[in-house]
Order: structure tokens, then C-alpha cells, then sequence
């Protein structure tokens, strides 16, 4: 009964607009009073919830998003793959694609890129002659590979809620599931652009010499491996990696580009600061109606029903596939996991899913969720920078969704995908 | 989202300081753990319990300025289809509920700090008097209340959207 | 009486397999059984009543969250800081030190000073005596420490510990200890043998392990003042006898494998996994020993120095 009112008072909230962590939060708070428990559990919660050392990474990670999206990186990308890639029918598209996963390896949510790379691309894929709905379309799904390729706050999310999973191990896993789930975006988009001409059709095409833009391309291409690189070698902490990758923002926008001024600084840690309380609210205030189901013992009749379905791996894998994408129409990653992994965790566990591999299924799924109309976080930004209707993509994002889809497929079939970097390197 | 709207009264100014001075303060120890680590052979690492508590600081008063804002995660998408005095009485409606959330842990987290306080708690790593920082929990809170009710007032006047 | 509840919560820190964890669910075990049920006992595992920190424990019980516990002595000495006692580098020696303190009447002043603290203890368990391992090298005397990270769970005794040894001591969650090992974050921490089996530390690059005995971590079995006196008389006794038979096993369970009465399995595992082991002499503890003097000293007067007089007296009769 007070499972039931948990639920259903976190649903009503959630569809009337009520913002997420409130609704966890008091939803678990009123079932903590109904079921005559202490109410301090809920402060408790709420601040153990949050000082953890590994949640340190988030509002790190955020910082070098920040960081990169002042200093032009994005833009001079695009030059250096516009460049290389030349000016034919869906050159630009795949131009937008490889630069969101380059950016995808540099900050860890969707929309944000989603965002930087509209801004830079929107412009002139519309003069090369794309249609805007296909344009928002191919920048949402490519958006979506950003909480895959390393780094990825979904993936921190997971790792620090899922005993044995680390985050290094975790990153690793995503990389290649993240390039294929690009690679197979590219082929949809080219695929497109030839079917139905676009793209090759600019008039004032400026010839871009190849080794200038890479000159300038290179310190954004260099920030991944300073990432990875530096969490590999077991220097440091996914958090110390993160500021690593500040301190090199930094210097490439202040000596390099020279593009940054103390007051980008300023704005830049305001900006963190803001999207990191948006982020870590959630995480604080899930903990309260997370102590909530588990004290109710929620979690573990939800888990036995999925499985007593007896749809058999594949069938409750398909099934997974289904409910996770269109959840992830509605919410980001890091609230899916928040909400869902108490159940999906002992349904892998029944299945003996590697709780790596799984993540990384699991994130895909969310990412593709995420440019799925009718309704998509990145999918909305893209269209507000393109200026057109959710609707007027259905036609060209439907097939990027199954291109994706295919991509999941084969991460499923073969876990080695994921599973053979973190695995040569050691930190599986 | 934001941006057209007009600023409250007390300007944000006032927590986006504090909140860059946290996140900098964040960077910086931790960078300083790092170099000193590696080039020398003293150890910052207790400043690392600092560092966490900084992290909850950045996340009340990002919240606090989130809420201010209207910029919170939440499911827009059914508010959406509604006429616009509902989505106003909708969103009027989520901003006591905030208050709400954010009031029971004024009050109940000012009740953990003040029984941390008694029962004389300890942090882990440094064994400062822990309430020192659990007490943001509700200061904090407490600014997010106050953001939400400047919030629904500007809602319920019509100026924010 | 008051109605008994539906469920009583017990929080652990860790989960089975370790000796510590498996002794709160063996004690719920018992007691749910042997009452039919009136008691209800369930055990939440891994802390996560309190988010996960371990060290909320004892708070959260004066506050009515968890009704019943079984602590790492460590996780409750940033509060009880008589409990500090276990952790005086060198005190103890062996099993014998540890049973000496915990039978004897330090034991019983403990627990004394434990039940101004609204909480009843129930029993003495172990959770073991603390080893040092690492990635890097094997530790036989204090220069092998020197530079080393290593991670500790909480109270600042043993941040002073290690930095007497010429280490740089890291504080850390549990759960934040696997991911800092992979990553090479911390290069070492310390932490009874059937943990650093249970949870596979040689695949953490712990390859170097020191058994040294340093400090030990007694379990104690607790239970929340106002939730025993809603009992009956007999059913206090019940919670308790259970208690103390859940002890018994955990103590069995700690110390299983490491050379008592012939049983090496534990260090035979270790070797099977490619662990080299030290096992420190007693002169090569005594040079770790002279260089914690002065932490030994200070934190002496912390816990109460006519208390570790006591327990000096009752570990030196028991060892010789
Ligand atoms: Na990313
Ligand atoms: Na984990």
C-alpha cells in the first residue's frame, strides 16, 4: 500500500512538471512518515548521499565541458574535419557527427554537446543545402554517443551505485560501443544525404588547407587522450584526470587560441556550478526515496516479477530495450540509473550479466532514448538552435534511431565490444 | 529556461560568487594533490575532506540559483500541452513543493547538526567537529526555500515564464 | 511493553562474505528463528541506511533509523573515543592481547562507556587484525613505507600512524576503496585477511601483503536503547544469547586460515594467488613500534591513560 503511494505520488509529481530530485524527495520523505520510520533518515540521505570522494568527478567533468565550450574548440574542429573530409553530398552531416564524438570525448552529457556543436555546424550544413529537421536530427544523434565515449557522467553515476564496477573500467568499456554507435550514425547520414542529395551545394566554399586547421585542430584532439591517458596510466583519479583536463582547457584557450579572458573564467565556473547543483540535487534527494523502496522492500518484488515474466535472457534484454528507450525519451541518464538500477541490478545478477557490459548497454539505450521523438532532451536543443518543429524530424531521426539500434544489437551479441579494451588494460 | 526573464530582487550575484569560489577551491586542492604528489614528498591528501564538503556546498547553492532560474530536470513535456494559465498554476504548484522539500531539510538537517553538535561527532580523516559541515545542509536549504518563494511570487505576478 | 515492530533494521558495514557482515546476518538469522518471527530482524548491508557511511552508524541509532547494529569498533572511535583503544599501534600483539581486553574488565568498561551512549552492547566480535598490503613492494621495516599512499577507513589516529611511518596516509569511504586501488589513486591500505580475500584485493594490485597485526577491529553487537526496552525480559535475553553465538562464529571466522591450530588455508590462498606475504618479526614490530611511540603516547591520553594501563596489564599477563 505504501509502495503503491511511493510510486504512483513520484509518477504524478514527475507528469505534472515538478522538478525530479523534489519529487524523489518528498515522495520517499511522506512514505518514510507513513511507514512510521525516522524522518532523519532523510537529511541522513541527503548528505551522505552527496559527500562521496568519487561524486567528485561529476562537477569536474562539468568544469571541462565548460571550459572546452569557451575556448572554440568545436569550431575549429569542424574546420580541420571539413577540411579533410571535403565539401560533397553529406561531407558536412559526417563532418557534425565526428566533431560531437571528438566532444564527446572531452565533456560527459548530451545536451551540452548537443548545444556546442548546433551552434557550430547549423549555419553552414543549412548554406551546403541540409534541410534543418535533418540537420537537428543528425546533431541530436550524434549528441547522444557523448554519454558513451568517455568521459560520462552516467557511467560515474553507475559505477559509484554498482559494487565492482569502477570508473575507469566502465569508461574503457564505452569507448567502442560510442565509436560504433557514431560510425553507424555516419552511415545513416551519409546514406541519406546521397539518397536525397544533400549537402555540396555551398557557393562560397572557403578552401581550407589541411595542415593549418589541424594545427589548430590538434590541442581539442589532444584533450581526450589527456584524459584517458592520464586515468590509464594510473596517475590519477577519474576527479584529478577531470582537472587535468581544466588546467589543459585553460592553457589552450588563454596561450593557444587566446581565446579566453578571466571573466570566461568566472562565467565558466558559475556555469559548472549551476549545471553541477542541477545534477547533484538529483543525486542527494534519490537517495532518500532509494532508502525508501529499500526499507519498504520494493525493489526486490519488482525484480522478481520482470524475471518471473520467464522471458529468458534475450526476451527480458528486448524487453529492457523497449522500457529504457522510451524512458529516456523523458529523463537523462543519470536519473534513469538513480531510479531504476535497485531493480535492473538484480535482474542482472539473475541473468549473470557482467555489471560492466550491462552499464554500457544500458547507456546506449538511454542515448538512444535521448534523440527518440516524440519527446528527447537532445533532440530539443538541436531543433531550438535549428528552428523547427520535434515533428518535422520524425522522417530523417528515425532512421539514425535504428542505426543505433543495430549498433546496440551487436554490442549485445558481442559483449567483447565492450568488454576487450577495459580488459587489455587492465582495469576490468 | 531562462534569459528574458527578469533578475530577483537579491541579486543571484550573491550565491554565483560564492558557488565559483567553491567549484575553484574544488580545482585547485585537487590540483595541488596531484603536483604535490608527484614533484615533492609532503602529502594534501587530508585536504581531500574539504573538497567533498566544497561539493556540497556547489550543489545547494547551484540549486538555490537552478531554482531561482526554473532550471531544474523535471518532465516538461505534458505541462507543455497545457493552456498557459495552467502551466502557470503548474509551475506555482512545483515551486511549493520545492519549498516544501527544501524546508524539511532546513529543519531536519538543522536537527542532525544540532544532535552532531551534542554527540560531539568527529569528521573521518581530520577529526574536526563534524557539524561544521553538516550545518551547510540546512543553511543552504534554507536559500533554496527563499529562492523558490521569490520564484513563485515572480510566477504568480506573471513575470517569470 | 509497546507493540513489537514489523522489522528491525541492522546495519553493517560491507556485506557477506567478510567475517564482520556475516556475523549481523547470522545473529538476524538466529534471533527471527528462535523467536518465530516475533523479532523480526532484517539486515541492511554495505551501510546504505546511511548513504553509505559507515561512520552515521552510531548517530543514526540515537536517532532511531537503525534499531540494531553491528559496528566496526574503528567507524565508532571518531565518537567513543575510548574505542580508540584498539587502535594504539602495537598493543595488542595477537589473538591472545585481543581476547585478554575484550573478556577482562576493559571490555566491561567499555562497555559501560558505550551505554551512555543509548546503545546496548550485546556482544564482542572481531573483524580481525588489520594488515598492511600494497602494490609496490614488500613492507618489512619503516623505511619500506616511506611515500607509499595508503588508505584508511576513518578516525585521525590513523592519519597520524601513518604519517609517523613516513607514509601518506588517504581517508576513504569503503566503497570508495576498489576504484582507488584499480586506478593506482592509493597504493596501498590495511584491513583484516578474510576482507582482502573476500573482496579479491590481489586483483587490485595488492601483491604485497604485511601481516604485522598493528591494530585490531573489534565487532561489536549492538542494540538501540529504547528498542531493547520495548522487549520483554525474555526476549532481551534471546537477542542477546543470539548475539553472543553470532560472535563466537564471527571471531571463528576472522581469525580461520592463518595458521591457528594448523589452519593455513587462508595462507595458502593468498599464495595460490600470487600474494607474497611478510609475516613481521617481533623485533621488525618493534622498530615499526619505537616510530609510533609518540602517536601511541598522545592518543593514550585521548582514550584514558588509566584505561590503556589496564589493558597494557592484561594483554602483557595474557601473552606471557
Ligand atoms: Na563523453
Ligand atoms: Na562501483
Amino acid at each position: 500500500m505504501i509502495g503503491a503511494t511511493l510510486f504512483l505520488g513520484f509518477g504524478v509529481l514527475l507528469v505534472a512538471g515538478v522538478p525530479i530530485g523534489v519529487a524523489l524527495g518528498l515522495a520517499g520523505a511522506f512514505c518514510i512518515w507513513l511507514a512510521d520510520q525516522s524522518i532523519m533518515a532523510m537529511p541522513t540521505s541527503v548528505y551522505a548521499g552527496i559527500a562521496k570522494y568519487p561524486l567528485m568527478a561529476i562537477p569536474m567533468f562539468v568544469l571541462v565541458g565548460s571550459v572546452f565550450d569557451r575556448t572554440g574548440v568545436a569550431l575549429r574542429l569542424v574546420r580541420f574535419a571539413t577540411a579533410l573530409v571535403g565539401a560533397g553530398r553529406g561531407a558536412l552531416a559526417s563532418v557534425a557527427v565526428l566533431v560531437a564524438m571528438v566532444m564527446g570525448g572531452i565533456s560527459g552529457s548530451g545536451p551540452a554537446t548537443s548545444a556546442a556543436v548546433g551552434q557550430v555546424v547549423t549555419r553552414g550544413m543549412v548554406r551546403d543545402g541540409y534541410p534543418r529537421p535533418f540537420i537537428a536530427s543528425t546533431v541530436a544523434a550524434a549528441a547522444s554517443t557523448d554519454i558513451l565515449i568517455p568521459p560520462s557522467i552516467a557511467f560515474i553515476v553507475y559505477a559509484v551505485m554498482v559494487p565492482g564496477v569502477s570508473v575507469p573500467a566502465i569508461f574503457m568499456a564505452g569507448m567502442f560501443p560510442g565509436l560504433l554507435a557514431g560510425c553507424a550514425i555516419i552511415v545513416a547520414v551519409l546514406l541519406i544525404s546521397w539518397l536525397c542529395d544533400f549537402g555540396g551545394k555551398s557557393p562560397d566554399r572557403e578552401t581550407l588547407s589541411i595542415w593549418r586547421s589541424f594545427r589548430e585542430a590538434i590541442w581539442g584532439l589532444m584533450a581526450p587522450v589527456v584524459i584517458l591517458g592520464s586515468m590509464r596510466a594510473g596517475f590519477v583519479t577519474p576527479t584529478e584526470a577531470a582537472v587535468m583536463a581544466v588546467f589543459y582547457g585553460l592553457f589552450v584557450g588563454f596561450v593557444v587560441y587566446r581565446s579566453l579572458t578571466l571573466r570566461d573564467v568566472y562565467e565558466m565556473l558559475v556555469e559548472a556550478a549551476e549545471l553541477s547543483g542541477i545534477i547533484l540535487v538529483v543525486i542527494a534527494l534519490a537517495t532518500v526515496f532509494a532508502w525508501s523502496t529499500s526499507t519498504l522492500g520494493l525493489v526486490q518484488p519488482v525484480a522478481d516479477w520482470i524475471v518471473g515474466l520467464d522471458l529468458g535472457a534475450n526476451g527480458t534484454m528486448a524487453l529492457l530495450v523497449v522500457a529504457i528507450v522510451v524512458v529516456g525519451m523523458f529523463l537523462d541518464g543519470v536519473s534513469i540509473f538513480l531510479i531504476l538500477l535497485p531493480v535492473l541490478m538484480p535482474i542482472a545478477r539473475h541473468f549473470d550479466w557482467d555489471p560492466t557490459w550491462f552499464g554500457v548497454v544500458l547507456t546506449m539505450k538511454i542515448a538512444i532514448g535521448q534523440f527518440t521523438p516524440p519527446m528527447a532532451v537532445n533532440l530539443m536543443v538541436s531543433c531550438r538552435i535549428a528552428e523547427v518543429s520535434m515533428e518535422s524530424t520524425i522522417p530523417w531521426v528515425i532512421w539514425m534511431v535504428l542505426a543505433m539500434l543495430v549498433a546496440l544489437a551487436l554490442v549485445v551479441i558481442f559483449p567483447g565490444i565492450a568488454l576487450w579494451l577495459p580488459g587489455v588494460m587492465g582495469v576490468l | 529556461m531562462a534569459g528574458e526573464q527578469p533578475e530577483p530582487r537579491i541579486p543571484l550575484k550573491i550565491e554565483e560568487v560564492l558557488m565559483a569560489a567553491a567549484m575553484g577551491a574544488m580545482a585547485l586542492i585537487t590540483a595541488a594533490n596531484v603536483v604535490t604528489r608527484y614533484l615533492t614528498n609532503v602529502s594534501l591528501a587530508f585536504t581531500e575532506e574539504y573538497s567533498v564538503v566544497l561539493m556540497v556546498v556547489v550543489a545547494l547553492l547551484g540549486t538555490a540559483v537552478a531554482t531561482a532560474r526554473g532550471r531544474h530536470i523535471s518532465i516538461d513535456f505534458f505541462v507543455g500541452l497545457m493552456s498557459p494559465r495552467r502551466r502557470q498554476l503548474a509551475e506555482a504548484f512545483a515551486l511549493l513543493l520545492t519549498m516544501l522539500c527544501f524546508g524539511l531539510l532546513v529543519v531536519f538537517g538543522a536537527s542532525l547538526t544540532w544532535d552532531e553538535y551534542r554527540y560531539e561527532v568527529l569528521s573521518n580523516g581530520l577529526g574536526t567537529p563534524n557539524w561544521w559541515y553538516t550545518g551547510w545542509l540546512p543553511l543552504l536549504s534554507l536559500v533554496v526555500v527563499l529562492r523558490a518563494a521569490g520564484r513563485l511570487v515572480r510566477v504568480l505576478k506573471g513575470q517569470a515564464a | 511493553q509497546t507493540q513489537y515492530k514489523a522489522e528491525y533494521k541492522v546495519s553493517v558495514v560491507g556485506n557477506r562474505p567478510i567475517a564482520l557482515a556475516d556475523g549481523a546476518f547470522r545473529w538476524a538469522e538466529l534471533v527471527t528463528e528462535r523467536s518465530g518471527g516475533r523479532i523480526n530482524m532484517k539486515v541492511y548491508p554495505g551501510s546504505q541506511l546511511v548513504g553509505g557511511d559507515q561512520t552515521r552508524e552510531l548517530v543514526a541509532m540515537r536517532q532511531g533509523i537503525i534499531d540494531m547494529a553491528t559496528f566496526s569498533t574503528i567507524n565508532i572511535s571518531p565518537q567513543v573515543r575510548e574505542m580508540n583503544i584498539f587502535s594504539l599501534p602495537f598493543l595488542l600483539g595477537d589473538a591472545r592481547g585481543f581476547d585478554a581486553l575484550i573478556r577482562g574488565e576493559v571490555g566491561r568498561e567499555l562497555e559501560r562507556v558505550i551505554a551512555t551512549r543509548d546503545v546496548v552492547p550485546m556482544a564482542w566480535g572481531e573483524n580481525g587484525f588489520r594488515e598492511i598490503s600494497n602494490s609496490k613492494r614488500p613492507i618489512r621495516e619503516p623505511a619500506d613505507l616511506r611515500g607509499l599512499k595508503i588508505r584508511f577507513a576513518a578516525g585521525a589516529i590513523f592519519s597520524e600512524i601513518f604519517t609517523a611511518l613516513g607514509a601518506n596516509p588517504v581517508q576513504m569511504s569503503f566503497a570508495d576503496l576498489q576504484p582507488a586501488l584499480s586506478t593506482g589513486a592509493v597504493d596501498g591500505q590495511e584491513n583484516p585477511v578474510n576482507l582482502f580475500l573476500a573482496l579479491r584485493m590481489d586483483a587490485l594490485a595488492q601483491k604485497h601483503l604485511t601481516l604485522w597485526n598493528y591494530v585490531a577491529d573489534a565487532g561489536l553487537f549492538v542494540v538501540a536503547k529504547p528498542v531493547l526496552e520495548s522487549f520483554t525480559p525474555a526476549d532481551r535475553d534471546l537477542v542477546k544469547a543470539c548475539a553472543m553465538e553470532a560472535a563466537e562464529a564471527q571471531i571463528r571466522a576472522s581469525r580461520a586460515g592463518l595458521g591457528q591450530n594448523g589452519d593455513r588455508a587462508s595462507l595458502e590462498e593468498l599464495a595460490r594467488r600470487g600474494v607474497a606475504v611478510v609475516t613481521s618479526t617481533d623485533a621488525e614490530k618493534q622498530a615499526f613500534a619505537r616510530l609510533t611511540k609518540p602517536v601511541y603516547d598522545k592518543w593514550a591520553q585521548t582514550v584514558g591513560t588509566d584505561l590503556v594501563r589496564r589493558a597494557e596489564a592484561a594483554v602483557r599477563a595474557a601473552r606471557s
